[in-house]
This record gives C-alpha cells, sequence and structure tokens, in this order.
C-alpha cells in the first residue's frame, strides 16, 4: 500500500461518518450553535440528531451544555479543542485525496504523457 | 453554474446571514436613525422647557442605548422570536461573545476558524470599507456644499452603499431604490434648513420599512412551534 492511500485509512470514524461529518463542519464555522439550528442545518431528526452528539460528546469533539438565553432554554453545543484538531486533521487528509500536489510534478507528468 | 463554495465556508456565511434573517438588526439601527432625527431636529433652546427637555434628553438617551447596546437588545428581541422557532447560533466573529455583533463589529472580525473563512472575512472587511467612504464622501458632500442637488447626490452614494452592502447585510431593494428617491425628493420639495433633518429621519424610515417587513417575512414563514402536550 501507498503511503498516499495509508493515510486514507488512518481517516477518523467518528468524523467520517455523513451526519456526524454534517454537525461537525457547522459547528467548525460557528462558535456554537444549538440544537435547533443544528437540526434545520443538518436536516436530521431530533432522536438521529440526539444520538450522533451524544457520540461527538462521548469522544470528547464536542460539548454541550443547557443553558439560558432571557427565558429561552438553549442547548449549545459547540467544538472542543480536540474536536476541532481532529477536524482540522480529517479536512487535511480529505484535501490531500481531492486536491492534486501543489509543486506542479503531477501538472509535468500529465502534459508529457499527453504529447 | 456549480457551486465552488466549501461547506465550511458555506456554513459560516449561513450563520452570518442568520443574524440578519428576522430583520431585527436593520429595526432596531432604524429606530436609532429616526432617534438621532429627532434630537438633531428639535435642539432644546436657553431657558429650556421641562417637558420637551425631558422629551429631548430622553429621546437622546434611547438613541445612544441603542447605539452602544446594539447587539444586546437585538439579542434580546432574537430570545422572543427567532430563537424559538429557528434555533440559536452564534454570530461567528468573535470566540468572546461579550464583544458587540453590531453591524460595525461584525465587518471587523479578525479571528478566522479555517482559510475558505478568512477569505470570506476579508471580503466583508472590504465591503464595509467601501461602503463606509461612500457614505463618509456623501456626508462630506453635504456639510461643505450648499446646493439643493447635493442632496441627489448624496442620496445616489447612500443608494451605491446599499447596493454595495446589499448581499452581505441582507438588503432588499427597499434601501438602494428609498435612497435615490429620497435624494430626489428633498432637492425638489425640502427647504434647505430642513435638508438634514429631513434625510435622516426619512433615513430610519427606510430602515424600519426594511427591517419591518423582513421581520413580518419570517414570522408568517416560521410559526411559532407548538409547545408539547403536558
Amino acid at each position: 500500500m501507498t503511503p498516499d492511500l495509508q493515510a486514507l485509512a488512518t481517516l477518523d470514524r467518528m468524523i467520517h461518518e455523513p451526519a456526524r461529518l454534517m454537525i461537525m463542519t457547522v459547528l467548525y464555522a460557528v462558535n456554537e450553535a444549538d440544537f435547533l439550528y443544528l437540526q434545520r442545518e443538518c436536516g436530521l431528526t431530533q432522536g438521529n440528531l440526539s444520538s450522533h452528539l451524544a457520540k461527538l460528546e462521548a469522544a470528547q469533539y464536542v460539548m454541550i451544555e443547557k443553558t439560558f438565553k432571557g427565558k429561552y432554554p438553549l442547548t449549545l453545543c459547540s467544538l472542543t479543542q480536540k474536536g476541532r484538531a481532529a477536524f482540522a486533521e480529517y479536512v487535511q487528509k480529505i484535501r490531500v485525496v481531492s486536491e492534486p500536489p501543489s509543486d506542479g510534478k503531477a501538472t509535468r507528468k500529465v502534459r508529457r504523457s499527453a504529447s | 453554474m456549480p457551486n465552488l463554495e466549501s461547506p465550511i465556508a458555506s456554513a459560516e456565511r449561513r450563520a452570518w446571514n442568520y443574524w440578519f434573517v428576522d430583520g431585527f438588526s436593520h429595526l432596531v439601527v432604524g429606530l436609532g436613525v429616526l432617534l438621532m432625527a429627532l434630537c438633531i431636529s428639535y435642539p432644546p433652546h436657553w431657558p429650556p422647557r421641562l417637558v420637551p427637555f425631558v422629551l429631548w434628553l430622553a429621546a437622546l438617551v434611547l438613541y445612544l442605548t441603542l447605539f452602544v447596546r446594539h447587539r444586546e437588545i437585538v439579542e434580546w428581541l432574537k430570545t422572543k422570536a427567532t430563537y424559538p422557532r429557528t434555533g440559536y447560533v452564534q454570530p461567528p466573529f468573535s470566540d468572546d461573545p461579550a464583544e458587540a455583533a453590531n453591524l460595525v463589529t461584525l465587518s471587523v472580525a479578525k479571528e478566522a476558524a479555517a482559510p475558505e473563512v478568512e477569505v470570506l472575512r476579508s471580503q466583508r472587511r472590504m465591503t464595509w470599507t467601501t461602503l463606509i467612504v461612500l457614505v463618509v464622501i456623501a456626508n462630506v458632500g453635504f456639510t461643505f456644499i450648499q446646493s439643493r442637488w447635493i442632496w441627489s447626490a448624496g442620496g445616489a452614494l447612500f443608494a451605491a452603499a446599499m447596493i454595495v452592502g446589499r448581499k452581505q447585510y441582507r438588503l432588499s431593494w427597499i434601501l438602494p431604490v428609498g435612497f435615490f428617491v429620497l435624494g430626489a425628493c428633498i432637492t425638489a420639495f425640502a427647504p434647505p434648513q430642513k435638508g438634514p433633518g429631513y434625510f435622516i429621519a426619512s433615513m430610519g424610515v427606510l430602515f424600519a420599512i426594511e427591517g419591518g417587513t423582513k421581520l413580518i417575512r419570517y414570522l408568517l414563514q416560521n410559526p411559532r412551534p407548538e409547545p408539547p402536550p403536558a
């Protein structure tokens, strides 16, 4: 197995699941969001979102805090430092797969084979 | 045309837009500007009569409160109407919620979560700078050029500023068209000494209409969820 492919095998499976990936993406872009906002953004059912958040919380990627804004109760979700670092690493690995290397070697090879 | 925006940037942009989705921000700006117009148009005379002076002072205090506590007031309004309907998300401008998220600070946020988010924020700073430059040019014109036509030119500059900030601050066409018409109307109909007061008051009305229509649309589209049966 080549090192590039080996890197793919080390993708974080906790994040790689599509629903959890959506949740992590939203929380990575914003500082904190409540349950209802996440539900609407990700299009998940209440139970589904709840179970995925519980898994992410158990992995210490997400922090869930029950609080109030005025009289309105909020279930605030935010990424922990560990979760933020894990997501950044995950994105980095995925980018390696989707983007060609930037040093131009790959482009030159393609041009040579085309000519 | 395919959507080239990354999901992270898209999530950040949607969170940003969420701040303006209900129109409260524009409504509060409109009320503030209306109060400012009131304070400018009816300054207290010496010796002051009690009732007009108290009213003037109340308008001034309310205006300053709306200006300084913009974010807190908008957030308080959102807790009543927006968060129970469509949820809460912190505007993505700072890690510190104590920092004010008014139209100014939202535009000059420094921290970024990802490179694509940083690009979005630098675009926002550029838009904000352009908007401010246009408004300052118009105000300099109002101050130093004594001509009726300056109101038309200023209205056109304000309209241009609104077009520049249209996407960023989720503005409808009410404001650009309104400012253009407003400048022309003041040139044609207003007495010269009343020009500034009329312009600022109408600006407040325009922002209030903008916010009010957005709020009505939002409330109609998002009815309050039924409380769960006991």
